[in-house]
């Protein structure tokens, strides 16, 4: 399997001028494959926000390397926060090419492309709508739109359904990892909810408490398209995961 | 199915409680009182208060050449609008301050937006920026008179000063409160600082300019009668102070309220511009 991007002993240290500094990360090494979504999850305060940015390109890491696709480009990665940051101001189809927009793309070009995804992932007449009349979970089906639309090599996404009411959360769980496989995408999802790890990742990581580095790998080695989140619930293997998980955060968490 | 057994009574029990809570409810009516109703109260209000003043003044209880009185300032209207030297007063004091508005007002929210692309200008300028604010804009004047003269530049230039840094520093705090997360990303989508700018940042602090442009309304005014005030021939802030100095204080009145009819005028032209520019 080739690998889309991967994380070669990373680690990132805070300095502060006459403070002390902060170790964040600590020596994390993975391998994100074509067509696979991982899933980091870890207590709060490990430094996942810190882990986002790097992957993101706004922060270069103190040590080891982060590379996608071979290069070393930040801007081949695509994000999708809690917050669905779509600009009030315009439409549902120009917050869609908003990525495309900013690469040069003319909007002859990005039109089409905004429009086949707003019609296959279930916004069709939506497209001239601004983003206050939409409900929460349209608003993030807009921003993976937004997020797919200008062709990342890989989508991070970073707690991006936390905000939202139980039943839209599980149907976006299940929706999203749907969206990025017909897509052929790759994906890592920054989280703390397991139940959502378990549904949408092929593999688990999960992370210390600062500074933050690997405890266990997990792969999860249901079929993705029997991982419905509610059939799910009733599988013993999630039961067991989920309590594996669990205890692999409570433990570090209190240490 | 024993979830759902747990869950429904309290459901059922919810609603004849509210049903009850309806019953003993509020006693005042939740009415909206209609336009028609709002505005014969608001005419109501004006006129009663006109009518108590004349009536306060035919039985002496407040003297006439302190107070004035509305059958005076009505017949001084009528006078000095037939003669048209309210309307043309009215009319210079209107052009300063709408001339002063527009110039202050654009530059200063450009200077303020543009300050947004150089965070060093804008740590460098921020303490001048913070005194400029604190202080009474007014007391400016002076200075203006003396560079501009004491015709119609000097009273542009005041009002312009003062729009200008109301403006940008409205400006660039509305720039510097748009949600960082957008520019993040922004920043993750490979925008130039420019690009994040134009597409970002300026429209996000727009709300904020366009209270800026409700402040500066009034601000242009001051600049301009104010201006008028300390060295003038005409204007209403000529018309007022000059009457006071004759204790004609219908003219004072008639000039504060030709003022305000001004002042209702350009908020109405700002209303329009901004529902235009929401509809977009």
């Amino acid at each position: 399997m080739t690998a889309i991007l991967t994380a070669d002993q990373v680690g990132m240290v805070f300095e502060t001028p006459g403070r002390n500094s902060v170790e964040a990360i600590r020596d994390i090494s993975f391998e994100l494959h074509a067509g696979e979504i991982i899933a980091l999850i870890g207590p709060s305060g490990c430094g996942k926000t810190t882990l986002f940015n790097i992957i993101s390109g706004l922060l270069e890491p103190s040590r080891g390397r982060f590379t996608v696709n071979g290069g070393k480009n930040g801007q081949s990665v695509g994000y999708m926060l809690q917050k669905d940051l779509l600009l009030p101001w315009r439409s549902v189809i120009d917050n869609v090419v908003l990525g495309l927009e900013v690469r040069g793309v003319d909007k002859s070009a990005s039109y089409p492309i905004a429009k086949r995804l707003i019609e296959a992932y279930g916004l069709a007449g939506f497209e001239n709508a601004k983003p206050e009349t939409l409900s929460g979970g349209m608003r993030q089906r807009v921003a993976i739109m937004r997020t797919l639309a200008f062709d990342p090599a890989v989508v991070l996404l970073d707690e991006p359904f936390s905000a939202l009411d139980f039943q839209t959360r599980t149907l976006l769980q299940t929706d999203v990892a749907r969206i990025i496989a017909e897509k052929q995408k790759s994906a890592i999802l920054i989280t703390h909810d397991i139940g959502e790890a378990l549904t949408m990742a092929d593999r688990v990581l999960v992370l210390s408490q600062r500074p933050s580095t690997v405890v266990r790998e997990l792969v999860i080695d249901i079929p993705r398209d029997a991982r419905d989140a509610v059939a799910l619930r009733s599988d013993p293997r999630f039961n067991d995961m989920f309590i594996t998980i669990w205890n692999d955060i409570q433990s570090k968490a209190a240490a | 199915m024993s979830l759902t057994d747990t869950t429904s009574p309290p459901t059922q029990r919810e609603q004849t409680a509210s049903r009850g809570q309806n019953m003993t409810g509020p006693k005042w009516k939740d009415v909206t009182p209609s336009t028609l109703q709002i505005l014969t109260w608001q005419i109501g209000l004006l006129v009663g208060l006109l009518a108590l003043w004349e009536l306060a003044v035919s039985l002496g209880w407040i003297e006439v050449y302190i107070y004035g009185r509305p059958s005076g300032i009505f017949t001084k209207a009528v006078d000095l609008i037939g003669s048209g030297a309210l309307l043309r007063d009215s009319a210079l004091t209107a052009f300063e301050a709408v001339s002063g508005f527009i110039i202050g007002t654009v530059t200063g929210s450009v200077l303020g937006l543009a300050l947004w692309l150089s965070p060093m200008g804008a740590s460098v300028l921020r303490p001048y920026m913070i005194a400029l604010n604190g202080l009474p804009k007014i007391a400016l004047a002076p200075l203006v008179i003396i560079w501009f003269g004491i015709g119609l530049g000097s009273k542009i230039a005041l009002a312009t000063l003062i729009t200008f840094i109301v403006a940008m520093i409205a400006a660039q705090q509305g720039a510097r409160e748009v949600d960082s997360d957008l520019v993040k990303l922004m920043r993750s989508l490979g925008a130039t600082r420019f690009k994040t700018w134009r597409t970002v940042i300026v429209p996000g602090a727009m709300p904020w300019i366009v209270s800026a442009f409700r402040l500066n309304v009034g601000f242009a005014l001051i600049g301009a009668v104010v201006g008028e005030y300390i060295a003038s021939n005409k204007g209403l802030g000529y018309m007022i102070s000059y009457a006071g100095t004759l204790y004609d204080l219908n003219s004072v009145w008639l000039g504060i309220a030709a003022l305000m009819v001004v002042a209702l005028l350009m908020y109405a032209v700002i209303d329009w511009c901004e529902a235009r520019f929401k509809q977009r």
